[in-house]
């Protein structure tokens, strides 16, 4: 019953147009950014690099599709919490906008279990999204460019060998899942307390932008904020690029996100479970 | 009277064998730098394996595996897997680069650098344009070999370069090992490239200056065998 309300709920997230803007929009973006690579990577690399090469010559490539696929993931993670809300800002708020909630509830289908099938199809949504994103920089950067070692610039300069590079990358994927998954459960929450869309998407996003520039801005009362703002651990892939790798300090990330989800998840099924359904 | 005497000879004694000590000194510089040339000057070309580790405070590199092509009188090319950093300075450890042009040669002392008798020179290059300020060698007067060397330059500070030597290849003597220290500045780089929004760690504006050091070990030479010449060539180098 459970999987097949999953289903049903899956069929109506892909019917709808929206769901393939994410996936258009990162099919477009992904190889518009390699091949911008292609083209003038090396003068992103030179002005990187410049102090390094006061006393070092460089020999071989470092342009590859590794790194290709590394400043993808830094570009873009800021932005895909967009095209996740996109759809999952819309799973309650959609219902109600066009009025369909009473119809649905009208199923043997108890409201927590309508919750739940409904976030497992928008995480399931998120993976996909998620997953085509790795697969498309990963195979479009290597064809285009090739494998190599991977050069991550940082306070630190971390240069990894071709062979040690693919698994820090899958890795950084996995976590963006997580990630993902928890800005879904945002959106989602969001949406519980909405009869329309827009409302839930543009505070989901408010509220991830608000967090991120308040993390980045170094002033001492944001600095005793930072650690309870999720999005300070969106970004925690990053610590697969460093050498050592801070599992501990990675692990946390997880449990930090994982506990958000779990909140956002109970909110939204108090907040449901107690909504009066007027539509 | 014959105090005097005394004084006005042992004077004069001193003054010769300062005088004396001063030529002698000034000849040795030259010849021992003229037998590190000329031993050098035997080997016209080689080809070796290197192994290359990199320690600077703010680079993480994994050691890299190559080779390396040398041919008289300065033409040098290194080759590894991946991508390497490679010390502008250091891979290449022929005199010549260090005393081409004109320069002079002081004699300073005698010194023990790791268990070996040196000969201590200063050599300061004669020309105006020389990036090389001046350079002391530790010379080997019995191998006419470099053991150590330091040069202050005039735009990246101070190098040494340590050499060790092992086995001999084809009868020369070249080094297994060099660790080449240097200055470095680290500038702090933008944070729109690294990406590193939520850095704990704070920032400094300021660049600061550092000492990385390179160890290159060199094994496996062939020496004066046409390698190297091959490769060149087959470059068009």
């Amino acid at each position: 019953m459970y999987w097949t309300t999953v289903k049903i709920e899956l069929f109506k997230i892909f019917s709808r147009v929206r769901t393939y803007i994410g996936f258009a929009a990162i099919t477009l973006l992904i190889p518009l950014i390699q091949i911008a690579l292609y083209i003038d990577g090396e003068t992103y690399l030179e002005f990187s690099l410049q102090n390094l090469k006061e006393a070092f010559s460089f020999q071989g490539e470092l342009l590859n599709g590794y790194l290709a696929t590394y400043i993808i993931l830094i570009t873009l993670y800021v932005h895909i919490p967009f095209l996740v809300t996109l759809v999952t800002g819309d799973l309650l708020a959609g219902e109600a906008a066009s009025g369909t909630f009473r119809m649905i509830l009208t199923r043997p289908v108890s409201r927590v279990k309508l919750i739940l099938a409904k976030f497992t199809a928008g995480i399931i949504y998120t993976s996909l999204l998620i997953a085509w994103m790795a697969v498309l920089s990963i195979t479009m950067g290597v064809l285009v460019m090739g494998t190599g070692d991977l050069v991550v610039i940082k306070n630190t300069i971390f240069i990894f060998a071709e062979n040690d590079v693919l698994w820090r990358l899958v890795c950084a994927f996995a976590y963006g899942l997580v990630a993902m998954w928890t800005v879904a459960a945002l959106s989602t929450m969001l949406s519980a307390f909405a009869d329309n869309s827009i409302g839930p998407i543009m505070l989901t996003m408010t509220i991830i932008i608000a967090f991120i520039i308040i993390s980045a801005i170094d002033l001492s009362i944001f600095r005793v904020v930072k650690p309870f703002l999720f999005t300070n651990y969106l970004g925690s892939w990053k610590l697969f690029f460093e050498d050592p790798v801070d599992y501990n300090k990675i692990l946390n990330s997880i449990w930090v996100l994982l506990f958000h989800i779990g909140i956002f998840l109970s909110a939204t099924i108090i907040t449901f479970r107690r909504k009066d359904i007027l539509t | 009277m014959n105090q005097k005497r005394t004084y006005k000879i042992l004077f004069s004694a001193l003054t010769c064998m300062l005088l004396f000590d001063f030529g002698a000194s000034g000849q040795d510089a030259d010849l021992l730098i003229k037998n590190v040339r000329e031993k050098f000057q035997k080997v016209k070309e080689y080809e070796a394996a290197v192994s290359i580790k990199i320690d600077v405070d703010f680079v993480k590199i994994p050691d890299k595996t190559g080779t390396i092509w040398f041919m008289q009188p300065d033409h040098i090319k290194v080759k590894t897997k991946g991508f390497s950093l490679l010390p502008k300075r250091g891979m290449n450890f022929s005199p010549n680069q260090l005393l081409e042009g004109g320069f002079t040669p002081i004699w300073i002392k005698k010194e023990v650098v790791d268990g070996h008798n040196t000969e201590v020179v200063k050599v300061i290059p004669q020309s105006d344009d020389s990036d090389i300020l001046i350079s002391t060698l530790w010379i080997d007067p019995v191998k006419n070999i470099i053991r150590k060397l330091e040069s202050t330059t005039r735009n990246e500070g101070t190098f040494v370069m340590q050499f060790s030597y092992g086995k001999l290849y084809s009868g020369y003597e070249l080094p297994e090992k060099i660790i080449f220290d240097f200055d470095l500045r680290k500038n702090e780089i933008p944070l729109g490239l690294t990406g590193d929004f939520e850095s704990e760690r704070p920032k400094d504006p300021k660049p600061k200056n550092t000492r990385g050091t390179v160890t290159i070990f060199y094994s496996d030479y062939i020496v004066n065998q046409g390698k190297a010449l091959q490769y060149f060539k087959g470059k068009g180098d």
